[in-house]
């Protein structure tokens, strides 16, 4: 499977490795061009003369998509000055897998957040940094729907998902809070599952 | 120094590292209050780096410089929702403690301020906050990870806006591993003697490649085009001090002044994401509207180079 990893800034490098380990290639986005896709918001003629310049009418559209995490307000003000916002609505749109973790799940998520305009792809609603700072960061086991055996989950200055719409299934929870949903194509994890050795949740995923 | 107070028990090495990951792509700055604070983050900062004077101040006005006060600190963490980093004295564990008490969420142990001890850093594995340090070289690299450090940086020569030390260090950081990555397995202790390194950080090396936490420049950081030579010399993100908060700074006009500095503090950033496209780099180039002025490294006397401090 050819997966893309949004590649502005974070995990993304973690991501790519994890995606190697168990046979996926991967492409690292940083513009539309790079999955496949016109920028809507370069005009026609720069978006040919791009074309044209960077060979990127041959790039092929990826399986699926991932977003990192990361800082969500620099992700969100990069990501929409080149176009990646669309991007994402187009993963939505196009019934490809869209997996947000951390940074990522607030940006295709709901919610009021300081800096960040998450695009409302999936009807969840989440709070950044609602364990505190650094210092309040964990590691702990969690039971995922769909494995065998409990998922150590690494959540670094996590969101909290507060509200799911109808539609929204809930795969694992700590202590009450659900930390991995799913709503049709699109996935949210509030944690990194990137950072142990662990590869079942991107198995999971991307439906290995 | 007293664990179970520091709560290094509680939180394992991977969560600190973690955080030094997220970080990676994204570019640091060094804020002195809230309005500064504001700018970075407006301009795509992924972290500031909270100080009451940057090092080209520090650097001009001389006498001890400390930890940053309290009040500018939390001045600074109440204005933004990216991390707050600061630092403390190399060897000062107790400002280390009162920062982690103030809930930073990095401690760089800098020698941009005055060493507290000349031969000891903090041991950092007995902290709950991750930390950063600054090296000259591969062994100085090691050295600090072994005691705790998450995260490197380059030493280079912090508030001169010169990049050329900060180039040397990385360089002899990347060289380093390319060669101890060719070597034959036997020939590693003699490496870890001659770095004066631990010799499981030595094998680390020599099987990945690459340190076993992110490695950042900083130091004379101070244009879009510095901060992507950084990273094609193999750097994962930027420090940039004195760089964009000194830039224009001549500007009477304080509006006028901090529209110049969040224009150069956001081309250093798409710099830093665009960091191997050269049209991109072009366009942040040109986006800069001012630059500080930088001092020669050659000609400054050995004292006054902060990155003599600490080994």
């Amino acid at each position: 499977m050819l997966v893309g990893v949004l590649a502005i800034q974070g995990d993304y490098g973690t991501h790519c490795n994890a995606l190697g380990e168990i046979g996926h290639e991967c492409v690292e986005v940083r513009r539309p061009e790079d999955a496949g896709f016109a920028n809507p918001k370069t005009g026609r003629e720069k978006a040919l003369m791009q074309t044209a310049n960077r060979d990127i009418a041959l790039r092929p559209v990826p399986d699926a998509l991932i977003l990192p995490g990361g800082e969500s307000s620099t992700i969100d003000l990069i990501g929409r000055r080149y176009g990646l916002d669309f991007l994402a609505g187009a993963f939505a749109a196009s019934g490809r897998i869209l997996w947000g973790t951390c940074a990522g799940a607030i940006w295709l998520g709901k919610g009021e957040h300081h800096k960040v305009s998450p695009l409302g792809l999936i009807d969840v609603t989440l709070s950044r940094n609602a364990y505190g700072r650094q210092v309040d960061s964990f590691v702990a086991p969690i039971e995922v729907k769909g494995l065998d055996s409990p998922f150590e989950a690494v959540f670094i200055r996590a969101p909290k998902i507060l509200e799911c719409g109808e539609g929204v299934e809930v795969l694992a929870e700590h202590n009450g809070d659900p930390v991995f949903v799913r709503q049709g194509n699109i996935w949210l994890t509030t944690f990194h599952p990137e950072r142990t050795a662990d590869r079942r949740l991107h198995q999971l995923v991307l439906g290995d | 120094m007293d664990k179970k107070m520091n709560g290094g028990e509680e939180n394992s090495f991977a969560v600190k590292v973690g955080l030094a990951d997220m970080l990676r792509g994204g570019v640091i700055m060094d804020v002195t209050n809230a309005d500064q604070a504001k700018i970075a983050e407006d301009s795509g900062a992924a972290a500031v780096m909270a100080l009451e004077r940057v090092p080209a101040d520090i650097r001009k006005e001389g006498g001890v410089a400390r930890m940053a006060s309290i009040d500018v600190i939390r001045e600074i963490q109440e204005s933004v929702q990216v991390p707050v980093m600061a630092k403390v004295r190399i060897g000062h564990f107790v400002e280390a403690q009162i920062l982690q008490e103030l809930k930073v969420d990095f401690i760089d142990e800098s020698e941009v301020l005055t060493p507290a001890d000349e031969e000891h850093h903090v041991d950092k594995h007995q902290f709950r906050v991750p930390f950063v340090c600054g090296c000259r070289n591969l062994g100085e690299a090691l050295r600090r990870i072994a005691e705790g450090a998450a995260m490197m940086r380059t030493k280079g020569e912090a508030g001169t806006g010169n990049v050329v030390e900060a180039v040397r260090h990385m360089r002899q950081v990347m060289g380093d591993m390319r060669r101890i990555q060719s070597m034959d397995s036997a020939e590693l202790m003699s490496v870890a003697k001659n770095l004066q390194a631990p010799f499981d950080l030595v094998q680390y090396v020599h099987e990945h490649g690459k340190l076993p936490v992110p490695n950042f420049a900083a130091g004379g950081v101070a244009t879009p085009a510095d901060a992507a030579l950084m990273m094609q010399l193999g750097a994962e993100t930027v420090f940039v001090g004195s760089g964009i908060f000194k830039a224009g700074s001549d500007i009477a006009d304080k509006a006028e002044r901090h529209k110049v500095q969040g224009r150069l503090a956001a081309a250093i950033v798409r710099a830093v994401v665009h960091y191997k496209d050269a049209g991109e780099l072009l366009a942040a180039q040109r986006d800069q509207a001012a630059t500080m002025a930088g001092l020669d490294v050659r000609t400054m006397p050995i004292e006054e180079r902060l990155a003599e401090r600490g080994w």
